[in-house]
């Protein structure tokens, strides 16, 4: 169960939303369903993803932009996750944007759109610490960003505003840290996790700042039943963009090149969330994201809410076979 | 018989043979009633603030034209067609390129720049 748990948590949480200069959110690359798998075992996770955003912020109170008049996306992904040993797991992690759009206040109004995958993740996970008699699990992870097209998507021959854009356009790396506690005789679980992530410069010069994640979930198991409650409280920081070019004023803000004013900030998030688990093989799950506090960096649109759900099957590896 | 039999020949072969050039000469000679002429690319401001938006409009006359975008710099256009909003991401200089074609596949392109600047 523990692992179920765990599973879904971490989805969640890789799952976050940024909400970048001007961009309605994206869902973070990478692998963070950190419960280590037995050798030989096999996990593939399928999840779906609605975000909507409105209303812009600087700092942390609303202002006006009447130009952008909301942006929303649409995204699926699919997950594998394969025992290399009872210590070492590989991951990747793709995902495609059904649809990716902002909306415009012209005459008349117009919205950008913009679909395809967004980066690829392929990463190692490493368990150090694994102690059932005192249950406590420690696991770390890193591994790449990999994006399946360095070129900018056009619609309708315009190239399409960053915002929309399905990937970053360039490699980068991830690192991961999870620690779990578990109290099995009153049914709760404690989870810290923790993730940070690089992306390099784009053919266009154009670089996202890096990110970090800290995130604190409590998990629950409702009485005897399938059901597990979780409750997550997520930070998110995320540094400014760099942008450099020959056409571009420097300034004395970045030796790489001029940072993106109106880019990065932080973020805190509530999410509860349940998941139901079918034979210990079937998992599903549902969750909610709720913006609690923002401060950004310059004006930038918020995230008003997202959901998600998430469907995953576990296939036994060297130890469940072994038992049965 | 032999005689006619040739002459007929002979006029068949020549009227293909004029017909044929002829129909050419037509073809490459026929003017386009409606060349592609891309005139202008004109933006409302050429100077703007990081929080300002600039409309630039392309002008070119010819048959079934399709407007092509595209940014050098940063921000990011808006809209599709002859006319797109230009909405800065950085101070800085963006060039603003758009190729204008037509159905008969001849393209012409023009250039802007847009300068901007802090509030």
């Amino acid at each position: 169960m523990k692992n179920f748990v765990i599973l879904f948590i971490s989805l969640f949480f890789l799952k976050t939303v940024l909400a970048q200069c001007c961009t309605p959110g994206n869902p973070v690359g990478g692998t963070t369903q950190i419960g280590i798998l037995d050798k030989k075992a096999f996990r593939a996770i399928s999840f779906y993803r609605y975000s909507f955003s409105e209303g812009y912020w600087e700092g942390n109170k609303r202002t006006e932009n009447s130009f952008v008049k909301n942006g929303k996306f649409n995204y699926a992904g699919l997950m594998l996750d394969y025992g290399l040993s009872n210590k070492v797991n590989i991951e990747t992690e793709i995902g495609y944007f059904i649809s990716k759009s902002q909306t415009y206040n012209l005459d008349p109004p117009f919205t950008s759109n913009g679909f395809g995958f967004n980066n690829a993740v392929l990463s190692l996970k490493y368990n150090l610490i694994n102690n059932t008699a005192y249950p406590i699990e420690w696991t770390i992870g890193g591994g790449a960003k990999i994006p399946f097209k360095k070129k900018y998507l056009s619609v309708d021959n315009v190239e399409l505003p960053r915002g929309v854009q399905p990937s970053t356009h360039a490699f980068g790396f991830a690192t991961q840290s999870l620690l779990f506690k578990d109290f099995p005789k009153i049914g709760l679980l404690l989870i810290l996790i923790n993730r940070f992530e690089n992306n390099f410069t784009d053919i266009k010069n154009y670089q996202y700042g890096d990110i970090l994640f800290s995130s604190l979930f409590t998990a629950k198991k409702l009485g005897k039943s399938n059901c597990t409650t979780i409750l997550q409280i997520r930070h998110e920081w995320r540094d400014q963009d760099i942008v450099s070019g020959s056409g571009i004023f420097p300034t004395s803000l970045s030796k790489k090149g001029t940072r993106v004013l109106a880019s990065g900030g932080n973020l805190i998030f509530i999410a509860p969330q349940i998941n139901y688990s079918i034979g210990q093989k079937w998992n599903i799950s549902f969750l909610a994201d709720l913006p609690v506090y923002r401060f950004y960096n310059g004006a930038q649109m918020g995230n008003k809410f997202a959901f998600a759900c998430y469907l995953s099957r576990d296939f036994a590896g060297k130890c469940e076979a072994n038992e049965e | 018989m032999k005689t006619n039999l040739f002459f007929f020949f002979t006029l068949v072969t020549s009227m293909a043979v004029f017909y044929s050039c002829n129909k050419e000469e037509i073809e490459t000679n026929q003017p386009n009633s409606n060349p592609l002429s891309f005139t202008s690319l004109m933006a409302e401001k050429t100077t703007i603030t990081i929080n300002e938006l600039t409309k630039v409009t392309a002008t070119a006359t010819g048959e079934g034209l399709t407007y092509t975008w595209a940014l050098s710099g940063t921000g990011s256009l808006i809209g599709s067609g002859y006319q797109i909003t230009y909405q800065p991401c950085c101070i800085g200089q963006n060039t603003i390129n758009c190729i204008v074609k037509d159905s008969g596949d001849n393209q012409e392109y023009k250039s802007v720049m847009i300068t901007v600047l802090e509030e």
